[in-house]
């Protein structure tokens, strides 16, 4: 792998300096570095940011090649800036065993653009009637620290308190969806004058302050 | 929104994200029908925008997040009731946000803490503080980049329902480096 | 005018010329030869993707009358990808030479995406998409008060408006695209629309141009002293869940029964866009006397309906 020093980066905006990059790791921040065996970027004028964390994309596979792929959405971060991707489970089939975390994790590592972390289902299925394998792939080599089901929000407040203290266990999080399944059956747009005139069934913004 | 700021107060361990859609589109652009709006939850009025971009830049909201959902064609170009919900936003997220936040007090210290070290932290426990030992993962923003439009033949994701086409942009992401490697330089990807 | 989608991107200006026209179309209608010349040659498309016999026979007497082909064509759509087989369907009649496509779906926006995703180049009258909008219905309802209204003042209806006349709609406001054609056409045309519903029937609406909106219909019925009421069909097929208790206790609450009927001032019009539930929004009473315009308003529907296909078809050239 090329070293890379970065010349003139204003780091988070801030102050002015110089980035020395050997074997994937940062080793010297400073003023004037130079390196003779690496490639210079002038980053004149230029922010550096720690590479942008995504943690709610729709990467479709498995089960949804011919919309997204690991490739195809790894290549849409590299070019938005983003370094780490998190996957969401709702794939097919969903991401709520060991199995299918590590197919899309080690498919995100041999591609190479961005870390590909999945998220993976609280819920077999993203049905909100059992508890996924949360501890597996916890403990699986794609190292699962969050947990979702996105589109489908754990309705059940027993499953949610149960899938939140069992959580605790791997130290990992729950994100949930705000959004009430009830109030927000067959709702089409923002209950507002726009939807009442569209004739497009309203979603209340009640339906997210209520969860 | 108040309800998060209260509970903030109240030292509840909540975070809360928002989308860069919802930082920029209102309901109103529904009109047309076109379901490349069509997104859960729904775009709301252009109050409700700034209230978002009012949490964002006070700390309220913790996260942008994308929500980058592509859809192929056939899922989303027919009738608004029959249309997936979601849109496509990794490629241009950053550009999208700093046009949204352009008129707020939303320093390249709160994009960080947004968009890299908040996830980071929450998702896999990192600092991502820019620090000697730390993995390479460093992107390079143009603050001030020459107008540049957003067209689906920048597009490297694999669907094209991006409600960004023909939007103009003044900041862009000049490179991006992952452990270490390029990965992109100004839009094109690098597969060394 | 290429398309008629809604009537809210109609001008005052266009309404009264499409009136006026309707107007000259319903005088026709009283010759012994009816048929006109004016769309001889020219094919006209029924597309009904939502069961409606009733406005699907209008439009097809109103372009026969005007001696154009008609096909209709009516399909349940697919469940699994009715945007798709909508484009398809549209293509297949272009090819076929339709020169207009007369839509009727149960989605909102279906007409709109027939006329402006670039699929065909015919043009467009929506019959009706899901709760949006029912752009013939508005104008043969205002049609219809128009012409009784100037009947009443002793005048000729041509080139007038609806300036200050208060029409209240009543009803399954939520769920009505006949409503919503209604107030926007009739407030552009100066009239002062009253809305009256149960609270769970009422969009989330700020007034405008709703002059003002009433859950409690005697109330309504008091304050205003309307000109016109307009009983809505209760749309129980697009209802999702519980809005009222029951059909009963509407009807009790704002349903035009014998007793609010009588209520009513002694001039005030009333109508029904079809097909009505006798007994539930609307009284046999009501719906029978000579105050109910329910079957002028079909009759006026086939005039509304050919000087349309005239403005959309001939470009409104005279």
């Amino acid at each position: 792998m090329k070293n890379i020093l970065i010349k003139d980066a204003s780091l988070l905006g801030e102050t002015s300096a110089d980035l020395l990059i050997k074997d994937g790791k940062i080793t010297e921040i400073g003023k004037a570095l130079s390196a003779s065996d690496a490639e210079v970027i002038d980053a004149s004028g230029l922010v550096a940011l720690p590479g942008l964390v995504d943690l709610h994309t729709h990467m479709r596979e498995p089960g949804g090649e011919g919309a997204e792929t690991i490739e195809t959405a790894s290549r849409a971060g590299a070019v938005g800036g983003y370094t780490t991707l998190f996957a969401m489970p709702n794939t097919n089939p969903v991401a709520d065993t060991a199995g299918v975390v590590e197919q899309v994790y080690s498919k995100g590592k041999e591609i190479g653009l961005v870390d590909v972390q999945p998220i993976g289902a609280v819920t077999k299925g993203q049905l909100g009637q059992e508890l996924a394998d949360i501890g597996l792939m916890a403990n699986s080599v794609a190292n699962v620290r969050v947990f979702s089901d996105d589109g489908f929000p754990v309705f059940d407040s027993l499953i949610m308190m149960r899938a939140l203290q069992y959580a605790k266990s791997f130290d990992a999080v729950i994100a949930q969806h705000a959004q009430d399944p009830r109030l927000t059956e067959g709702a089409q747009a923002n209950a507002s004058i726009n939807a009442a005139k569209l004739g497009l069934s309203g979603w209340p913004n009640v339906a997210e302050r209520i969860k | 929104m108040d309800v998060i700021r209260w509970a903030k107060k109240r030292g509840i361990q909540v975070t809360a994200e928002v989308t860069p859609h919802h930082l920029i589109l209102t309901d109103d652009l529904l009109v047309g029908y076109d379901p490349v709006y069509k997104v859960n939850p729904p775009l709301r009025t252009s109050e409700d925008v700034q209230v978002l971009r009012e949490a964002l830049a006070d700390g309220t909201i913790d996260i942008v997040a994308t929500d980058h959902a592509p859809h192929s064609a056939e899922t989303k170009s027919g009738l608004w009731s029959d249309s997936a919900n979601g849109l496509i936003g990794l490629e241009v997220a950053l550009p999208v946000v700093m046009k949204a936040m352009q008129d707020r007090d939303y320093s390249w210290r709160s994009v960080a803490k947004t968009m890299s070290q908040n996830p980071a932290r929450i998702g896999s426990h990192q600092a991502n503080n820019l620090d000697i030992g730390d993995s390479a993962n460093i992107t390079l923003i143009d603050p001030k980049a020459a107008t540049w439009t957003y067209t689906p033949e920048l597009t490297q994701s694999k669907s094209r329902n991006s409600p960004y086409y023909g939007m103009d942009f003044n900041t862009s992401v000049a490179y991006t480096i992952f452990r270490g490697k390029i990965t992109q330089i100004a839009g094109e990807v690098q597969n060394a | 005018m290429k398309h008629l989608l809604s009537t809210a991107d109609l001008s005052a200006e266009k309404a009264i010329e499409i009136l006026d026209t309707s107007l000259e179309m319903l005088q026709t209608q009283s010759r012994e030869q009816r048929k006109l010349p004016t769309l001889r040659g020219k094919t006209v498309v029924n597309l009904f993707f939502e069961d409606s016999t009733r406005t699907r026979i209008s439009f097809e007497a109103a372009a026969k009358r005007l001696s154009a082909d008609v096909i209709n064509f009516s399909s349940q759509g697919s469940s699994v990808s009715k945007g798709e087989s909508l484009k398809d369907t549209a293509q297949t009649l272009e090819a076929m030479g339709a020169d207009a496509v007369i839509v009727r779906h149960s989605s909102s926006g279906a007409a709109h995406l027939l006329a402006n995703r670039g699929w065909i180049s015919a043009s467009v009258i929506n019959a009706g998409d899901g709760t949006h909008e029912h752009p013939t219905q508005a104008l043969l309802d205002a049609f219809t008060l128009r012409s009784r209204f100037a009947e009443l003042a002793g005048k000729t209806p041509a080139g007038i408006d609806l300036k200050d006349k208060k029409v209240m709609i009543v009803g399954d406001i939520l769920h009505s695209r006949v409503a919503r054609s209604n107030i926007s056409l009739l407030s552009k045309l100066g009239a002062k629309v009253y809305v009256v519903a149960p609270s769970t029937l009422l969009p989330i609406a700020d007034t405008s141009p709703i002059t003002k909106s009433f859950v409690n219909l005697d109330l309504a019925i008091r304050e205003v002293e309307p000109d016109a009421v307009m009983m809505l069909r209760l749309q129980s097929e697009r209802m999702r869940g519980t809005f009222f208790p029951s059909a009963k206790e509407f009807t009790s609450g704002w349903g035009l029964t014998a007793g609010r009927f009588a209520a009513l001032p002694k001039h005030t019009l009333v109508m029904h866009p079809g097909p009505m539930n006798r007994g539930v929004e609307i009284s046999s009473v009501a719906a029978d006397s000579e105050r109910s315009t329910i079957i002028e308003q079909v009759a006026n529907g086939v005039a509304v309906r050919m000087a349309v296909l005239y403005h959309t078809l001939s470009g409104g050239a005279k």
